[in-house]
């Protein structure tokens, strides 16, 4: 998850800092790459640490008012049995 | 499972106030979010968001919404409750989800600062990662692995894996110009495989 979405959308979205540019096919404007970089990674470093922290106090919020982990066994037995009593395919 | 609740989760919430702290107007604190939008109001037969209706603007907006919030059970699926990932969910489309989309497309400081947000890249994809990330530590490996757990059905993740490999291009490709479709269409081949 992290190495295709986090990594390559903070890739991508850096990189549309230069690639944004007209003269490099994209019609968003004439602005200057360098400060547009700097922008665009100025984007994904507020991001990062927002989402990062907002999700890290979450987790800690759902965790106290219902409890985020399996027990082993029942994630061993699989989720489709062990909490929906459902079994949507066999292995 | 997961992924289907999610999508009924995702657009009671996006219809309910979700649209609205996205792409609201949020009047003296609209840099930060969005307000005042509540079950769709505004969202007449007749309203325009640029040059398409404005219920064809908040239905591409919900898929974004929906899409982006599936992609961060691929960090937990096995180890947390389901009651848990519902819980998690909705907090975290409220909170983190809705704040940064304003942010970057609706208006927020980072779109007025002129941070260049392409085909929902910082909204969605740095966002739900560094999410997935977070939620990676903080759950710990699935029980078993990697020696004895169990194996996701492969067909079952190829056939998804294809038809979010479509669903993205078209998505992309509605955000985009032609300049770009050839990246797209490679990118989608790239993504099918892996």
């Amino acid at each position: 998850m992290f190495d295709v979405h986090g990594v390559g959308g903070v890739v991508g979205a850096v990189l549309t800092g230069m690639f944004a540019k007209k003269a490099l096919g994209r019609s968003v404007g004439d602005m200057n790459i360098g400060s547009q970089l700097g922008l665009q990674v100025f984007g994904d470093v507020v991001t990062l640490m927002y989402s990062g922290i907002l999700t890290f106090t979450l987790v800690k919020v759902v965790d106290a008012l219902v409890g985020i982990c399996i027990t082993d066994d029942k994630e061993n037995t699989g989720l489709d049995i062990a909490l929906h009593n459902e079994l949507e395919f066999s292995l | 499972m997961q992924c289907f609740s999610i999508i009924g989760l995702v657009t009671m919430l996006w219809a309910f106030c979700v649209y609205g702290l996205a792409v609201g107007d949020g009047g003296g604190l609209n840099s930060c979010i969005g307000f005042g939008t509540l079950f769709l109001s505004g969202v007449e037969a007749d309203t325009l968001s640029g040059i398409i209706p404005t219920s064809v603007f908040q239905m591409f907006q919900l898929t974004l919404a929906i899409i982006i919030s599936a992609l961060i059970v691929g960090a937990f699926k096995e180890p947390m409750k389901f009651s848990a990932m519902m819980v998690f969910m909705a907090l975290w489309l409220t909170v983190v989800y809705a704040r940064v989309a304003h942010w970057v497309r609706g208006g927020g400081f980072l779109g007025e600062m002129g941070v260049i947000d392409f085909a929902g890249g910082t909204a969605g994809h740095v966002n739900a990662g560094i999410a997935a990330l977070v939620l990676c530590g903080l759950l710990g490996k699935r029980s078993g692995d990697p020696d004895t757990a169990m194996a996701p059905n492969t067909p079952c993740t190829y056939g998804g894996r294809c038809i979010h490999a479509v669903g993205g291009l078209v998505r992309i490709q509605c955000l985009t110009t032609r300049a770009t479709c050839s990246m797209c269409t490679g990118w989608a081949a790239w993504s099918a495989q892996s």
